[in-house]
């Protein structure tokens, strides 16, 4: 009788602490995914950055009289340095992405600019760069929701509050970006 | 006394149905079609006579360096657009060696009228995205003539031109003894084998194997004809499939 009580007890301890450890390591395994995943985002982030300079003064070879439109992407760059979280750095890619949709706007008016094989280059690595952005957000957002599905699931959930896990953001596509940067020929 | 039996057996089934939904959630899944070789013409453009010309030219590229060139075409690429279609079927289909990640995917759209290359991430430098650009301007006076094939072949042309230079398999004899095709290998390997005897003094193997072609031909007579063996080596021998390369999303895209 004794040793039916304490055998239950055991057993109960053991599938619990079954169930915690398989659910931490999975949460960690889920984890590194995501951070992977949005390193792989900020790597082309990065890409972006890079590019701009050269995308800059070829405009200005052409329109340097466009001096606002200019000025906002350079500012925008600029703010990318200082965003250290996901966050701000995913709100610094959103002004970035704005201005440079403006910019490409009044790159409309100027058909010789249009022309220029530097010029087309370059936009064909914007193109390739903004893919590169947004396939790996994707992926990255991907990688956030298995995470987030299986920290909010029953039992997880309650190892995750144990432990500390708590759900990750989405990249989200700002709405004004979504239209921006697309290189149409 | 089978009360508690009882309990304690509900308690742990009770337990383990808390356990199982552990298991992974699996991400909604598009099912891309299987690669029927480098050139895959799902949308049913291409005449024989070209698709043999594309073929040809993506077997010698990859036959030269083990780049894996891939071109599909599709009717539509539902639910993705054209970009995230070809960067999910790159993955999906692991175009390129695993690690060098060194394929190419020319995919052509019918339903948007949009052809993209899209690059393998080992070969950006060989194929940047300007490079990828100007490529598909050279050929889309073809596409807009809609003479899909001619134009799916200046492409390849110009792709295998550009990554000629791209770094080989790091085994080139190995790959010219798979060409070869199984008699290559073996008469290779024999040669092989009679050097490692003659180096290590192994009298014993030696011996065995100057009597191997004797046996072989007294004993195969008659047994003549089976599979030629030289020649063959084209990609996917055998029911080969691509090696699990990835792309990082590079590459260009044009509407015609």
């Amino acid at each position: 009788m004794k040793r039916t009580g304490l055998l239950a007890i055991l057993a109960v301890v053991a599938v619990l602490a079954f169930s915690a450890i398989g659910a931490y390591n999975k949460m960690v395994v889920l984890e590194q995914a995501v951070d992977g995943a949005w390193a792989q985002v900020n790597t082309q982030l990065q890409r972006r950055y890079d590019l701009i300079p050269n995308l800059v003064n070829t405009v200005k070879g052409y329109a340097a009289h466009e001096q606002e439109a200019i000025q906002a992407v350079t500012e925008a760059r600029a703010a990318m340095l200082g965003a250290r979280t996901p966050a701000e750095q995913q709100q610094a890619a959103a002004s970035l992405e704005n201005a440079l949709g403006r910019l490409l706007v009044v790159v409309e008016n100027y058909p010789q600019l249009k022309a220029d094989t530097v010029f087309v280059g370059l936009m064909d690595e914007l193109a390739g760069t903004e893919n590169r952005i947004a396939q790996h957000r994707m992926l990255f957002n991907d990688e956030v929701r298995a995470y987030n599905t299986y920290i909010a699931r029953f039992p997880n959930v309650i190892w995750a509050k144990i432990f500390g896990h708590s759900p990750r953001i989405y990249f989200e596509i700002p709405e004004a970006a979504q239209v921006a940067p697309q290189v149409e020929f | 006394m089978v009360d508690k039996r009882r309990s304690l057996f509900l308690v742990l089934a009770w337990l383990m149905v808390l356990i199982l939904p552990s298991i992974a959630v699996a991400a909604p899944d598009v099912k891309f079609p299987e690669p029927v070789g480098l050139v895959n013409d799902f949308a049913g453009v291409l005449t024989p006579q070209e698709e043999a010309q594309i073929r040809q030219v993506a077997e010698m590229l990859w036959q030269s360096n083990g780049v894996e060139l891939a071109v599909v075409t599709v009717l539509d690429t539902s639910p993705y657009d054209t970009n995230t279609y070809a960067f999910r079927l790159f993955r999906a289909w692991g175009i390129g060696e695993q690690k060098k990640d060194n394929g190419l995917l020319v995919l052509l759209n019918m339903e948007e009228r949009e052809i993209r290359i899209e690059v393998g991430t080992g070969l950006e430098g060989y194929v940047t995205d300007a490079k990828a650009g100007r490529i598909l301007d050279q050929a889309l006076p073809e596409f807009r003539a809609n003479r899909y094939g001619s134009g799916l072949y200046v492409i390849v042309q110009e792709l295998a031109q550009a990554v000629r230079e791209a770094p080989g398999e790091g085994k080139p004899l190995w790959r010219a003894v798979e060409q070869m095709g199984p008699v290559g290998t073996a008469v290779v390997s024999y040669i092989g084998l009679i050097i490692f005897a003659v180096l290590f003094r192994r009298h014993d193997l030696l011996y065995l194997l100057l009597r191997l072609p004797g046996l072989f031909l007294s004993g195969g007579r008659g047994g003549r004809g089976g599979r030629g063996g030289w020649g063959g080596g084209s990609w996917g021998g055998g029911g080969g499939d691509f090696g699990g390369g990835r792309s990082s999303g590079g590459g260009s895209s044009r509407k015609f």
